[in-house]
């Protein structure tokens, strides 16, 4: 039925007025719908992993997004192309690392597989054209190799040297 | 929207293969081999080691070969550590050599060679 209306709750508790058709962008919703039978607009979905600041941009991503056609299936063969973002999603992830994150954490646990890949797209072009030391400052990750586990590297290294 | 302090690190191992499958396979390696334990444990997992494309494609369909820094470090570090898993690799004819003979590849079962000149070609396989 168009304009027909659910209640998503966030983890903090907010609720969210969205179209049905608007929510089965995500997967995880829709087979709730199906399979609960919950499509009164009393029932209220909650979704305990997503906060109230990212289920209102996961919203606003989907509301854009409600006429697309269905994404494509994975193909490990596919062509590994970053560069083909909207413009509008490039506006949309202009946002900090941690909110990044969070969305595609979001992505995942509702199944939008379009926000999916555009958030992994985003991060991807974040690595490209980096050398090792600029990808640990960009997302600060620690070398935690021990002294003896970074010997043993560097021993196994100059035996391939040597040989 | 407050900022969160959620980092790359902390995304689990699913969501760090989709992304880094949106990157060539040498790209990943050579940003993530000996990075730190948890990476270097998902980029030695046989969809970013069992086939090596070591050449560049350019944007006019010729191949170059790798920028030097990448090549020395794959000589040098990585392919000794994934020789096991390699089962393909295209290689750029002047760098055949280098990765050859830099480790054993018990497992490679095909090797494309690239801008091979047709007298090279006809030493090595006639």
């Amino acid at each position: 039925m168009a304009g027909h209306k659910i209640k998503l709750q966030s983890s903090d508790g907010d609720t969210f007025d969205v179209e049905v058709e608007i929510a089965k962008q995500s997967a995880t919703i829709k087979t709730m719908l199906e399979d609960l039978g919950m499509d009164e607009e009393e029932d209220v979905i909650p979704l305990p992993n997503v906060n109230s600041a990212i289920l209102k941009k996961v919203i606003q991503w989907a509301t854009h997004h409600k006429d697309d056609p269905p994404p494509p299936e994975d193909d490990e063969n596919r062509e590994k192309n970053t560069n083909d973002i909207s413009s509008w999603d490039q506006d949309f992830l202009k946002v900090d690392q941690g909110t990044l994150f969070e969305l595609i954490l979001a992505a995942n646990y509702l199944d939008i597989k379009g926000l999916l890949d555009v958030t992994c797209k985003t991060v991807a072009n974040m690595i490209k054209g980096k050398t090792p030391e600029e990808i640990r400052r960009t997302f600060n990750i620690k070398n935690d190799f021990t002294p003896q586990e970074e010997e043993q590297i560097k021993k196994e290294n100059e035996w391939c040297e040597e040989k | 929207m407050e900022g969160s302090l959620l980092a790359l690190i902390d995304l689990p191992d699913e969501v760090l293969l989709l992304i880094l499958k949106n990157l060539d396979n040498i790209e990943v390696l050579y940003l993530f081999i000996d990075l730190n334990k948890r990476f270097n444990k998902l980029v030695h997992d046989s969809i970013f080691t069992n086939h090596l494309t070591m050449i560049r494609c350019s944007s006019n369909g010729s191949f170059d070969r790798l920028d030097e820094q990448i090549h020395d470090r794959f000589c040098s570090q990585i392919l000794s550590s994934i020789h096991h898993n390699i089962k393909w690799l295209d290689v750029e004819c002047s760098f055949m050599e280098d990765v050859l003979l830099c480790t054993s590849y018990p497992n490679l079962s095909g090797l494309d060679l690239y801008n091979i000149a047709k007298n090279i070609a006809l030493r090595i396989f006639t």
